[in-house]
């Protein structure tokens, strides 16, 4: 069982990010986890765990279904295929507003990884050393240095503070201190298989890399899968926080207008390097000349015997070596909004730009969303996403994500930003049912979570204020009509 | 717009995205091609054929020549030739014969008186004369009468001998007054009478001597003397004293005898040391039939003898080799012998050189023994008697020779007839030919046999269709020391055996069946062209060193050898999981040969299912006047099993695999041989294409 629950884990630490939507969502205190300067409608809030997963494809069923993979694989349109999963789990958040500024505090996990083979890694196992007419290509060059993995995952603890600065300024600030879980990469600036031809049907083979790999575990936590024993320390976890800094602000140009900036991550990228528990470099080349015997100097024809040299050889490509994640960063998000707000502030429409980094994953994107703020019982936003430059192919989505309120000040956050990708149940060709994937499909999300909030007084005023307003118009009505 | 709206507005925009796909819809099949380089071999022919295996070596121009060596093919010691029989024992005889006695005297007298009493006539003569005695008196004339036996005598060397020849001579010395005649008759004690002496007439005062022969004349020891025919004209005129003559009746007449020169049958007598006989014995020499040896040098050896002698006397016995020396002397030895007494023992002969041709009649396989007896006589009267003799045996024992002269005879020495037989699977199914351009087979001879051997064989190999094909090597004479001046030398010759004097190319033309193998070993074959003159010594002997020497250079063509493997079931899996396979062979080489392997797969029911051709080797460029490689080839070829043969390949199960391999040809020529260097070079590269067709 306890095996089963860190498999589970593992499975849930692969991914992140918070639902975009959130973005302007108000009635919805996990805007601040976005942008630390969102107009958030509540005083004091305590939200419970939360988490936004993702599972995400470097393609599109269209691009592996529907027909020969072999020939779809002639146009797939990443560099590298594989999944990436992001898992972010809020574990706690709590905050109230005193005045003019907000506070609040929080925790949260982020999980995720990946693992991308080369597109042409892939296309090797389908056709070999083919080119696109199907013949033998004895001056083959495989490159196949996007093959990756990523494995990461961190404890977040964040202060964050925002102040309004008049009636349409506000700006926030959040300070994280991130603890790195585990991390773990694999890379290549070289991988490939390249043949050189060498007349009369012959070619060399060559097998070369420059590569890493690298392990990093907190001295905090002492796991072991094997045996399914798990240790945390939380006095050293402390010891190892890396700290950065969110930034965000909002600016209501006019009364129907508003803009929002905001970037988290600031800090430590650059700066903050992580001693690698294991690392191992891959480097060098492999010629696969097949067996050479040399009657001057060989005693024997040992064709087993160049396996077992080929085979140290591979072996030799990675050697360990004393590895440290220079560069590394904290994830980072890039937001740049504006939204127009109806005049009796329950829509709003507007242009999103996500610029979104994390070891995982980095794209950028533009949104156009809606946002329906209908009463403090139900707000509903929606968008569509298109991205712009993506470090796997992502195909544009539709985000969906409602909050909906409980009794007792409960609130239930649900969303998802691949709703146009939802799968769903259809007949197969043998008539049972099965699950029908739609062509653009390249990820799923979920996002869930559940607050505890009381709003604003003056939101209650205000609706107080718009209820008195309609039943004197009706009264009017009324009268006229009589 | 109310709650509602926005539903059904979000369910709609999901719901415009209808085109679903389901897991059912992945295809894949891998379709991956590659080439892969298999390998590479780099040959130089060298590192195959180490030349220090001693089967291959090298010449100095690296051409490749496989050397068969056989030290002592061929040892044969002179035993084999010539070995001396064990030789008989010899009896040889020899009687004593005729004795010599030493000379015999005895002596007798007739006193006068007593004469005078044996007168009868004139009567009274007896007393008359005593009457006169010490005076003067004449005496009368006696008339012929026989006074008888008046004396006797004894011969003390001997009681009694049986002559072959001697003189008894007997003198009478007449001391009477008076002349006389008489005759004396010499008899035994029982008066037969033995010799007669006709004295005549004796003056007073004077002898005479008469002989006798004794030739068959038995004498004792004891005789009388009997006058006979006794007359004496007188002396003195009666009545005139001054003729009277004194009377002394005590005057003799004094008989001597004297034997000499005294040769018997037999006697009991004393004997007198002498030689009773001196001969040669040719003694035969045993050798083997045909062999007629002249000397022998005899590295040891000895004679024993057996010698018993019935002479009664001690005999000295004198052994003597005339025609053999030792270290320039005379062999020889004395033996004493004993009446009786058998004398053994042995004459050493090591180191002996005996000339067994002294016999002119007989100059050959005889060896003369001079045997001398020697009588010493030991002063007693012994037995004697000319038939008794000495038996004398003769054997040599252990004999060795160190050297042989002579005639050895005419040997013939077959060699069984018998096959190797080369029907072997492989040969036979190796079929084509290889034509060996240069072989040769030499014989290296170190021969220390003074005889001529002459080697007659008669090799052949026999090919498949019943063709014989003989070697050709004629009677051959093996090399040896020929003359006397090479006596005990080694000679040491090379016979060679090639294209130039045999049909060997033809003979090692492959591929044979079998090879018979037979002949002759002929000693002395050819007496008039060799003569009879042969010699050997005691470590005489011929030994033969084989040497096969196979020069590389060689043309072969149509070598073919099949071979088939059950496949089983394995290549079934390709027809679902292959699209294509091939194996590429490049081979660059400066090897004069072709190689071509054809490949045919049957199936279950023998159909053949799929047929293929490797080139595997093109021979360099050859020079046909030397056969050399003056350039590598590069050639290329590929086996390859396509998509379309791939059902029927699948279905393979035995797999036929036959090679070809022949000599490469010159421009312009064809057939001519080549030559196989060491330095020949062959590189191979293997690459394997493999196109898979995986559905998963």
């Amino acid at each position: 069982m306890r095996t089963l629950f860190l498999a589970t884990g593992f499975w849930c630490a692969l991914s992140l990010s918070g639902q975009d939507l959130l973005y302007m969502q108000r009635g919805n205190p996990g805007s601040l986890l976005v942008n630390p300067a969102a107009d958030v409608d509540a005083r004091v809030w305590l939200s419970l765990p939360s988490i936004n997963t993702t599972a995400q494809t470097s393609f599109a069923a269209g691009d592996v279904l529907g027909g020969d993979l072999g020939t779809l694989w002639r146009q797939f349109p990443s560099e590298a295929a594989g999944a990436i999963a992001t898992h972010d789990m809020g574990l706690f958040s709590m905050g109230f507003k005193a005045k003019k500024s907000t506070f609040w505090l929080g925790s949260s996990l982020n999980f995720e990884g990946n693992a991308l083979i080369d597109r042409d890694l892939v296309g090797f196992l389908l056709w070999g050393m083919k080119d696109a007419n199907g013949d033998i290509d004895l001056n083959y060059d495989g490159r196949f240095e996007q093959t990756s993995a990523v494995v990461s995952a961190r404890s977040n603890l964040h202060l964050g503070w925002q102040r309004e600065f008049g009636s349409k300024l506000r700006v926030g600030a959040t300070l994280n201190a991130t603890q790195i879980l585990g991390h773990a990469v694999m890379g290549f600036d070289s991988l490939g298989l390249r043949s050189v031809d060498r007349g009369n049907g012959f070619n060399e083979l060559e097998l070369y890399t420059q590569g890493y790999a690298a392990a990093y575990t907190n001295n905090a936590l002492n796991v072991n899968l094997f045996d399914g024993t798990f240790l945390f320390d939380g006095s050293k976890l402390a010891k190892n926080s890396l700290i950065s800094l969110d930034l965000g602000g909002t600016y209501q140009l006019t009364k129907n207008w508003m803009l929002a900036a905001s970037y988290q991550g600031l800090g430590f990228e650059g700066r903050s390097v992580l001693d690698a528990d294991t690392a191992v470099r891959f480097e060098g080349r492999v010629p696969f000349s097949g067996f050479s015997y040399n009657s001057s100097t060989d005693t024997a024809v040992n064709p087993g015997g160049y396996f077992d040299t080929l085979l140290v050889q591979i072996q030799q490509l990675g050697q360990t070596s004393t590895g440290s994640f220079a560069g590394f960063g904290p994830l980072q998000r890039g937001d740049l909004a504006a939204y127009w707000r109806s005049p009796k502030k329950t829509h709003q429409l507007g242009l999103h730009y996500l610029y979104r980094a994390r070891p995982t994953l980095n794209y950028q994107a533009l949104a156009a969303e809606y946002h329906g703020f209908f009463g403090r019982r139900w707000q509903l936003s929606a968008s569509y996403t298109q991205p712009l430059r993506s470090s796997v192919a992502m195909r544009p989505s539709v985000s969906v994500h409602t909050t909906l309120r409980l009794a007792g000040g409960l609130a239930l956050s649900l969303g998802s930003s691949t709703v146009n990708m939802m799968p769903l149940p259809v007949k197969g060709a043998n008539g049972d049912l099965t699950l029908g994937l739609p062509r653009n499909m390249d990820r799923l999300n979920v996002n869930v979570g559940l607050h505890w909030m009381l709003y604003e007084k003056s939101y209650r005023k205000a609706a107080q204020e718009r209820r008195a307003a309609k039943k004197a118009k009706r009264q009017e009505r009324k009268k006229a009509r009589i | 717009m109310n709650k509602a709206t926005v539903f059904f507005a979000a369910l709609a925009l999901v719901a415009c995205q209808r085109d679903l796909l389901t897991v059912d819809d992945l295809d894949v099949t891998l379709r991956p091609g590659v080439v892969v380089p298999l390998g590479a071999l780099d040959l130089t022919l060298s590192d195959v054929f180490n030349p220090d295996s001693g089967l291959v070596t090298v010449d100095p121009d690296q051409t490749y020549r496989l050397v068969y060596r056989q030290t002592n093919l061929l040892d044969v010691g002179v035993a084999d030739f010539l070995e001396l029989p064990s030789q008989p024992t010899v009896a040889e005889n020899f009687k004593a014969g005729y004795i010599a006695l030493p000379n015999v005297n005895a002596a007798a007298a007739v006193r006068f008186g007593k004469l005078a009493r044996s007168i009868t006539n004139p009567a009274g003569f007896a007393a008359n004369m005593a009457a006169a005695q010490g005076s003067s008196a004449p005496i009368p004339a006696l008339p012929t009468q026989n006074p008888g036996n008046l004396a006797t005598t004894t011969i003390t060397s001997f009681s009694t001998a049986s002559f072959q020849s001697g003189i008894m001579t007997l003198k009478a010395v007449n001391h009477y007054p008076a002349a006389i005649n008489a005759t004396v008759v010499l008899a035994n004690l029982a008066g037969q009478p033995l010799l007669t002496y006709n004295l005549g007439s004796i003056p007073a005062g004077d002898s005479v001597s008469v002989p006798a022969s004794l030739a068959g004349k038995t004498i004792p020891n004891q005789l009388k003397f009997n006058l006979t025919s006794f007359s004496s004209p007188g002396a003195g005129t009666p009545g005139v004293p001054s003729s009277y003559v004194p009377i002394d009746t005590n005057a003799n007449l004094n008989l001597s005898l004297s034997g000499s020169n005294l040769i018997i049958y037999s006697a009991t007598a004393q004997t007198q040391t002498q030689t009773l006989v001196d001969d040669t014995l040719d003694l035969a020499f045993s050798a083997p039939a045909g062999v007629r040896l002249t000397e022998l040098g005899l590295s040891q050896g000895q004679l024993n003898y057996s010698i018993t002698s019935a002479v009664p006397e001690p005999l000295s016995l004198l052994l003597q080799f005339p025609s053999g020396t030792v270290n320039g002397q005379l062999i020889q030895q004395t033996i004493n012998l004993l009446p009786n007494q058998p004398a053994t023992g042995s004459i050493s002969v090591q180191g002996a050189q005996l000339f067994l041709g002294s016999n002119p009649a007989h100059p050959y396989n005889e060896l003369p023994i001079r045997y001398a007896a020697t009588l010493n006589s030991t002063g007693q009267q012994v037995t004697l008697d000319s038939a008794s003799g000495v038996a004398m045996n003769f054997t040599f024992a252990n004999v060795e020779f160190g050297h042989a002269l002579g005639f050895f005879g005419q040997q013939n020495v077959n060699i069984p007839a018998d096959t190797l037989s080369l029907d072997l699977d492989f040969v036979n199914r190796l079929g084509g030919s290889v034509v060996f351009a240069e072989p040769k087979v030499q014989l290296a001879i170190t021969n220390s046999l003074g005889l001529p051997i002459t080697l007659d064989l008669d090799v052949a190999s026999h090919d498949a269709q019943g063709g014989v094909h003989p070697l050709g090597i004629p009677p051959t004479l093996l090399p040896y020391p020929q003359t006397a001046t090479q006596f005990g030398q080694t000679v040491q010759d090379t016979l060679t055996f090639d294209k130039n004097n045999t049909a060997i190319v033809d003979f090692l033309t492959l591929p044979k069946q079998q090879f018979t193998y037979g002949g002759q070993v002929r000693v002395n074959a050819d007496t008039l062209a060799t003569g009879t003159e042969n010699f050997v010594t005691g470590t005489s002997a011929i030994s033969a060193d084989v040497l096969m020497e196979l020069p590389f250079y060689f043309s072969a063509q149509g070598l073919g050898l099949t071979d088939s493997v059950d496949l089983g079931t394995s290549l079934s899996a390709l027809d679902t999981a292959v699209q294509e396979v091939a194996l590429r062979v490049e081979t660059t080489t400066t090897l004069p040969l072709d190689a071509t392997l054809a490949l045919t797969l049957f199936d279950d029911l023998g159909q053949v299912v799929y047929t293929a051709q490797l080139p595997l080797l093109v021979s360099g460029l050859l020079d046909a006047a030397t056969g050399l490689v003056t350039a590598p080839t590069t050639s290329t070829s590929e086996v390859s099993v396509t998509a379309a043969q791939l059902p029927a390949f699948a279905r393979g199960r035995w797999l036929q695999l036959t090679a070809e391999l022949g000599t490469g040809t010159a421009p312009g020529s064809s057939g001519h041989p080549v030559k196989l260097l060491s330095d020949a070079e062959l590189s191979v590269r293997l690459g394997l294409l493999l196109d898979v067709h995986l559905e998963l």
